[in-house]
């Protein structure tokens, strides 16, 4: 059984050409589920890329307990603890699901045919996928696929698990079981959850990164994300002067976020992704100042 | 890794691509059956004909191995494991290697069943199944380094009909140097069908290219690993391929373009233009190899051919000729005999024997050359005027037409248009062609036996190219 990975970023930069990605970032993660958060081009994929060492950093540095993604030896020790789930996934389409996983069992060192086996089998049992375990991977759909991705990601039993947009293309039930699935991994592991949808961080993570700008915004847990929005969020009659966000609800009324509106304006409870709008504001006024 | 090289070699073995050069060579040995005579040449065993093809297959197999992580984009799933680029390509390499193998050996197989079952004899060589496989294997290679290195589907589809191509050019003995079993067997060749020789070299030096080329695409796949293979294990087969490709290199290119093979003893075989000074003598004769031992006919005409072709090669050649030569049976000096010979410069006659070399022999469409071959030797060779003095009628052609008339190779509606016209050139010996086909028309009107009996007191005079056409069967009154 694995006991997680301790990841350590520090002052970790990439540049494309003139664009800096990632300007600097700290970060340190630690066994559980970390939700990664941010804006579209805040560096998410850029840091989970370099995270499963596939990018070098410009600047910094990247430690997997304490191995160095830079140093050749070390790299291949942290690609024995990792497990990685790309946000563009692709397949070999003339696989069938099982062989697929099997050969990327087979790439992560399972050299045991019985026990790589069962891995595999567990793997695609955990994904809901034994009942298609023979069939050619181009006829799976969209969301078969995904799942066949994460069962590749799990199938080693990884230290560390880095999923980038995993529930894109997922149904809202197969959204469901994908949280009961990495809620399960995560009592034992690392895993970094890149992701778009604020809902997924809230129901299963236990920290939350927000990155805006290729800089950490906020470090936390998720509860302490939404804690930043208490008493910014409001039902009001009118719309919002000078709101981070403001929008109609179905009794007519606008839900406000950020300062009181006016005076018939009422509190309402703060969610994550108030939290989470608020520092990605927050990012892009600093970034203007 | 094995299991990893296993997984490829399953679906390689199941790629369209292969199999689609693997259906072009089937397709391509049929059709020399269909356009040939109903054999396989024995020492060739189609293998000469096909590796090309399905070389060309395991090319594109190849390179879509090569392109497939980058156009799946499976390409970091494979790159985040901690297995060694060099490890999993070397597993690509055994993949491919088998497979490309296999396929070769598998039509071998299919071509040595069809020769049994078409009656062949004799041992084939099997140097030549390991020849075309490495060549083969060789074509696997390049496709996979095509793939891996320009990712580009364009250049990967590209990648077979050049390999095709190149090794189709015929006549270019570059080409033909790369490997016997890639090649077409064409002008300038070095006649390998019974020269075992130089297929040691090909050996070698395809060994050392496989060698080679494979190191250098694992070489060009370590970069970014964290693992490096072990220096000495790759420094001795660089070294052992760089020997292998030098040493069969040289060997292959002090060759001659073409060697001739004037007789079994390898010490015999001469390059084609110190051939030409032999062949040239017409006391030159083939010794006889003891290797047409297939043979059909009976005392009037016996022919032998190598036992590869069976003797249905050997009866078809005699019904041709049979007619013909019985025509003259019981005259001095006419062959009894056609022997199949590896030598160009068809039809010598030599003590009762007609030597033709293989390709004419084993060729349908040239029966009507055969007659000729074979009244050259029987009556005499063409006149050629002012060459023999004094001018002889042409009689002896006058002969040969009306053997080709009574044997029934040419109807005398033919021979009068092409009298007319001229259209066999029979003009060209200085004759009017009148003067040969009237006496050829006349003899014909006569019983067979007639005329060989009345020819029976002046053979000798007409083999040595003294006897009128005046004289001739049916021209006295």
């Amino acid at each position: 059984m694995t006991s997680g990975a301790h990841v350590r970023v520090e002052g970790v930069r990439k540049r494309y050409g003139g664009v800096a990605a990632l300007a600097g970032l700290d970060l340190e993660l630690r066994p559980g589920i970390t939700g990664l958060l941010g804006p579209n081009g805040a560096g998410k994929t850029t840091l989970i890329r370099i995270l499963a060492t596939l990018l070098a950093p410009s600047a910094g540095e990247v430690r997997v307990n304490g191995w160095r993604a830079g140093a050749a030896a070390d790299r291949v020790e942290i690609r024995r603890r990792l497990g990685y789930l790309p946000q563009d996934l692709g397949l070999y389409p003339r696989f069938t699901v099982f062989e697929f996983v099997d050969y990327l069992a087979i790439l992560k060192e399972l050299d045991d045919p019985a026990d790589r086996h069962r891995r595999v089998r567990a793997a695609l049992e955990a994904v809901e996928l034994t009942e298609v375990a023979g069939r050619k991977l181009r006829s799976l759909s969209g969301g078969m696929r995904r799942r066949v991705g994460i069962a590749q990601a799990i199938v080693a039993d990884p230290d560390l698990l880095l999923l980038d947009e995993p529930t894109t293309g997922l149904d809202p039930e197969q959204r469901m079981r994908f949280r009961q699935l990495i809620a399960g991994l995560g009592e034992h592991r690392t895993v970094l959850l890149s992701t778009h949808l604020v809902e997924d961080v809230a129901a299963v993570c236990t920290r939350v990164v927000v990155l805006g700008q290729g800089r950490v915004r906020f470090t936390g847990t998720p509860s302490g994300l939404r804690r930043l929005a208490e008493g910014q969020v409001w039902r009001s009659p009118e719309d919002g002067a000078g709101a981070v966000a403001s929008w109609r609800t179905e009794t007519g009324a606008y839900r406000v976020l950020g300062p009181r509106p006016s005076l018939a304006a009422e509190p309402l409870p703060a969610t994550v992704e108030d939290g989470y709008l608020l520092v990605c504001a927050r990012s892009r006024g600093d970034t203007a100042a | 890794m094995s299991g990893v090289a296993r997984i490829e070699a399953r679906h390689l073995a199941r790629s369209p691509l292969l199999w689609l050069g693997f259906a072009l060579a089937a397709w391509s040995t049929a059709l020399m059956l269909r356009t040939d005579w109903p054999t396989l040449p024995g020492a060739a065993l189609a293998a000469y004909q096909n590796g090309s093809l399905v070389g060309t297959g395991a090319v594109w197999a190849g390179a879509w191995l090569g392109l497939r992580d980058r156009v799946s984009g499976a390409a970091d799933l494979v790159t985040v494991t901690p297995t060694a680029p060099w490890r999993l390509w070397r597993a690509r390499l055994a993949s491919v290697a088998a497979v490309a193998a296999g396929s070769f050996g598998l039509l071998f197989a299919a071509a040595l069943g069809v020769w049994a079952v078409a009656g062949g004899r004799g041992l084939p060589d099997v140097r030549l199944l390991a020849d075309g496989a490495l060549a083969v294997v060789l074509g696997g290679l390049v496709g996979l380094a095509v793939g891996r290195l320009s990712g580009s589907r364009a250049v990967a589809l590209l990648a077979g009909p050049v390999w095709f191509l190149a090794c189709m050019a015929a006549g270019d003995p570059w080409g033909h140097r790369l490997s016997p079993a890639l090649m077409q067997l064409g002008p300038g060749s070095v006649e390998l069908g019974f020269v075992p020789d130089p297929l040691w070299p090909h050996l070698g030096y395809l060994l050392g290219l496989v060698l080679l080329v494979g190191i250098g695409l694992v070489a060009l796949t370590v970069r970014g690993g964290g693992q490096r293979p072990r220096p000495l294990p790759v420094l001795a087969a660089v070294l052992a391929g760089l020997v292998l490709v030098g040493v069969g290199g040289a060997r292959l290119f002090i060759l001659p373009e073409a060697l001739v093979v004037l007789g079994p003893d390898p010490a015999d075989w001469k390059p084609s233009a110190e051939a030409e000074v032999v062949l040239a003598d017409p006391s030159f004769a083939y010794p006889d190899d003891g290797r047409a031992t297939s043979c059909a006919g009976d005392a009037t005409l016996t022919t032998c051919v190598y036992p590869a072709y069976r003797t249905a090669l050997a009866e078809r050649v005699n019904e041709t000729l049979e007619p013909v030569a019985r025509l003259f049976q019981g005259l001095p000096g006419v062959p009894t005999r056609i022997r199949m010979i590896p030598a160009s410069g068809a039809g010598r006659c030599h003590g009762g024997e007609v030597q033709v070399e293989e390709t004419l022999l084993s060729w349908l469409g040239a029966r009507g050359e055969l007659a000729h071959t074979y009244l050259g030797c029987a009556v005499g060779p063409p006149h050629l005027s002012g060459l023999t003095e004094p001018r002889p009628g042409g009689a002896r052609d006058a002969v040969k037409l009306w053997a080709l008339l009574a044997g029934g190779a040419v109807t005398a509606e033919e021979l009068r248009r092409a009298s007319d016209d001229d259209l066999w050139g029979l003009g060209a010996s200085g004759e009017r062609p009148s003067a040969m086909v009237a006496p050829a028309l006349a003899m014909s009107e006569l019983p067979a036996d007639r005329v060989r009996a009345e020819l029976a007191p002046v053979w000798e005079r007409l083999r040595a190219g003294t006897l009128p056409a005046s004289e001739l069967p049916g021209q006295r009154p």
